[in-house]
């Protein structure tokens, strides 16, 4: 088993009671894919989110690769706040540090942030645990 | 260890874009507003991390 270890990526929010513009840790994992015998040469940051049923990408990170986006099975996805986005199902390659998980991605115009889920993610790795305190995400493949 | 290796200051003026930073996260290597439009001005270039900088207005609940 390999263990990495991901700490956590600044990004920023406006305390509401403050009014202030302050930094917030969020867990980022970056990413390189592939799909359609490519492989992106940058690394893109991925949120980690066990509420995502599944792994929901930008539209323009698979057409990057070459995919025909609209040619993949569509899907519907339903956000918290009821919004429904619709994205397109193809197989990709994550690779995280070295290591490659075979799996599904939906890929979507409608979504920036790109969202590593339960499914195609957390059930293909042995282990993943998150410390809030000390702001780290460690995947054991 | 958590490093803050950008500055709150630096990161608003960077809020809804895409961003490319060098590996180490130190330098800002470019941006655009859509990843499409950052991936074409860096072609894609390797050990560059690219982060999508959200609002600073909402909170992030996917």
């Amino acid at each position: 088993m390999k263990d990495v270890t991901f700490y956590y990526i600044p990004d920023i929010y406006t305390d509401i009671s403050t009014g202030k513009t302050i930094e917030i840790l969020r867990p980022k994992i970056p990413v390189r894919l592939s799909a359609n015998f490519n492989t992106s040469k940058v690394l893109i940051d991925c949120l980690f989110d066990t509420g995502s049923d599944r792994n929901l990408f930008p539209a323009d990170w698979g057409r990057s690769l070459g995919l025909k986006i609209e040619k993949g099975k569509k899907v519907k996805i339903g956000g918290i706040g009821g919004k429904e986005l619709i994205a397109y199902t193809h197989k990709v390659t994550l690779h995280i540090q070295g290591n490659k998980i075979i799996t599904e991605a939906d890929f979507s115009n409608e979504q920036n942030t790109p969202l590593l889920g339960r499914i195609g993610f957390m059930d293909k790795v042995e282990e993943i645990i998150v410390n809030q305190k000390k702001r780290f995400i460690k995947i054991s493949f | 260890m958590y490093n803050s290796y950008m500055k709150v200051k630096e990161l608003i003026k960077l809020q809804n874009k895409w961003v490319a930073f060098s590996k180490d996260r130190t330098k800002i290597i470019d941006k655009a507003s859509s990843l499409g439009a950052l991936l074409k001005k860096i072609k894609n270039q390797e050990d560059l991390v690219v982060s999508f900088i959200h609002p600073a207005d909402r909170y992030l609940s996917p």
